[in-house]
């Protein structure tokens, strides 16, 4: 690690189907948000790092200097940060490693995506090349899909457990989008809604299944200095932990995540942490699918691997339960995919600031935040505590 | 009512000239005559396929060719029911990750049972598990990815959880809901991925 660093603002739009606005100004919605958030003025920010999913979802090449006027970098460095779903929270390590390096004081980052001004699916299959993977995998439900079945046939999950659990996960994150005045999709829905809604990819059904959204996320990242100076409530990076895998999807081994596994415990060790469920206060797991996010819990050693569907069916991870995650309703209820990560990330912090409002998860002191991205190929995570 | 802004409609159409070097060239050849080559890596002594030019992981040159069983057991399947822009294949169609016998990667295909109006028509899942098999074969023309002639699909939208056409899905979620209790009860016999053997062959689609 090196010097600390601190998150001191956040600013997100309100995440849904906004065709009323141009991509520039929902950018700058958020980007005058963490500006109004922190008190800060463009002109006191060192650098600026903005990232989207694939640049063929916004049909504009180099979207950084199409939203630069937007994100007020003019004269400032400015960089680019692109890994697909975990585009937010590289976007938050770069932001990081640009004030740990000692190189800045304050950093800008942005994240965005107009998820309904483009298509999603066939976007995210352009990351396939196209000689033996590309005509095969059916945007992300298709792998995501094959995904959880790895993952359900290693521990002989009986398939009405998951099938149970996902609905339950499905239920209470839409549930909580109700207290997230940022959130997309919000829907009072039943277990039995879940599971008779459209089938998309087996087993995944349309409400185990994140929206298309459009959104920004602006976070300001600040060195330990000029948060003093600053005077503001932060959260401060106690671990990060980023990890990737072989490109071609049959490479290596999804049911027990490794990626994920070892980004988590690069974060740990950093943080010095040993036993994540009694540790961590909140989590923002990055659940674009509702199956996945169970086998995020055991990558992350929230618990055994195979025990997720037990624990979810008893209440561990809802927002009264052990360890509370995605109490903001998560990313199945709001995707815009560049900025989804960053939100994760601004959840987590704002959760361990105390000012999440209605979803505040009470004296909240330490959250991990974290995003995948790639062709199931990458996944990073961030802790962030009350206390430097 | 809130005004309507208006919204430009754009494309981009860009051509491409990928190169297929050595390695896959040959694999590519293989496949004309329906033979499936993986390449060896001296190091972790791992069957890769398709054919690659290095090892992932040992980041050594592969040496050794090898010819792989065009059978092998499911390592994961998904049965795919919705629509993208450009999809190159009609839904329903399943997508599978394949360990052919020998080698020691999972190889990507998508799969259909040719001919078998039930399977490609009613996209019920409890067909899928009844009829998809633990273990496929490959068969039927193999041949190179030929995109310039790749015809476009209608544009298709990603999910959209807004409410919007749920009284119109009605009847249909009311199919889907007796194809789930029917699913209930048959996979309490059959597991998500089957050890049984195949019951009729499915047909691997052949490279494009």
């Amino acid at each position: 690690m090196g010097r600390p660093v601190a998150i001191i603002g956040v600013g997100q739009t309100k995440h849904g189907r906004r065709t009323e606005i141009s991509y520039p100004d929902l950018v700058r919605e958020a980007v005058v948000r963490v500006f109004e958030d922190t008190g800060l003025t463009p002109a006191d920010i060192d650098g600026v790092v903005s990232g989207t999913m694939p640049s063929m979802m916004e049909g504009i090449a180099l979207t950084h200097f199409y939203f630069a006027d937007a994100m007020q970098a003019a004269g400032k460095p400015i960089l680019k940060t692109e890994t697909c779903g975990s585009t937010g929270i590289s976007i938050a390590h770069t932001a990081y490693y640009w004030i740990a390096s000692g190189m800045a004081d304050l950093i800008l980052a942005v994240g965005h995506e107009k998820m309904n001004e483009g298509n999603s699916q066939a976007t995210m299959t352009t990351v396939l090349e196209p000689f033996y993977q590309r005509y095969f995998i059916a945007g992300a439900p298709g792998v995501f899909s094959m995904q959880s079945q790895m993952w359900a046939a290693r521990y002989g999950i009986p398939e009405e457990k998951i099938r149970d659990a996902a609905a339950c996960i499905s239920v209470t994150h839409h549930d909580d989008a109700f207290d997230n005045p940022y959130a997309h999709v919000k829907l009072r829905v039943t277990m039995d809604d879940v599971k008779n809604s459209r089938l998309i990819t087996y087993p995944v059904r349309l409400l185990d299944v994140c929206p298309n959204s459009d959104g920004a996320c602006a976070v300001i990242f600040a060195s330990a200095e000029m948060a003093r100076k600053l005077g503001r409530k932060a959260a401060w990076v106690k671990g990060i932990g980023y990890r990737g895998e072989e490109y071609f999807f049959g490479d290596s081994d999804k049911g027990v995540w490794q990626s994920a596994v070892q980004a988590a415990k690069q974060a740990y060790d950093q943080t010095g942490i040993r036993d994540p469920r009694k540790e961590l206060d909140v989590a923002e797991v990055y659940n674009p699918f509702t199956f996945q996010e169970m086998l995020f819990y055991e990558c992350f050693g929230f618990c055994g691997l195979g025990e997720s569907p037990d624990l979810v069916l008893k209440g561990v991870f809802t927002r009264n339960g052990e360890l509370p995650c995605d109490p903001s309703g998560g990313t199945l209820c709001t995707n815009p995919i560049g900025a989804t990560g960053l939100i994760r990330t601004a959840e987590a912090a704002l959760q361990v600031m105390g000012r999440a409002g209605d979803h505040q998860i009470p004296g909240a002191k330490l959250a991990l935040c974290h995003a995948m991205g790639g062709v199931d190929q990458f996944n990073g995570v961030m802790i962030l505590g009350a206390e430097p | 009512m809130a005004k309507e802004y208006k919204t430009l409609m754009t494309e981009i159409r860009l051509p491409y000239e990928l190169s297929y070097g050595p390695v896959w060239t040959r694999f590519f050849e293989g496949m004309a005559e329906k033979k499936l080559y993986g390449t060896k890596c001296e190091k972790c002594g791992r069957i890769l396929v398709p054919a690659r030019s290095f090892c992932p992981r040992c980041f050594v040159d592969t040496t050794e060719w090898v010819e792989v069983a065009q059978e092998g057991t499911l390592t994961a399947w998904s049965y795919v029911n919705y629509r993208y822009f450009g999809m190159p294949t009609e839904p329903p169609f399943i997508g599978a990750l394949l360990r052919l016998d020998g080698t020691d990667v999972d190889f990507v295909r998508s799969a259909r049972s040719p001919g078998n109006a039930a399977f490609s028509s009613t996209p019920t899942p409890s067909r899928v598990s009844e009829r998809f098999p633990s273990r496929l074969r490959i068969s039927g023309s193999i041949s190179s990815p030929s995109p310039a002639t790749r015809s476009t699909g209608r544009r298709g939208r990603a999910p959209s959880t807004s409410g919007r056409g749920r009284n119109s899905r009605q009847s249909r979620s009311a199919a889907i809901r007796r194809g789930i209790s029917e699913m209930g009860r048959k996979t309490s016999r059959v597991s998500w991925v089957s050890e049984r053997p195949a019951r009729s062959p499915f047909v691997i689609l052949p490279l494009r």
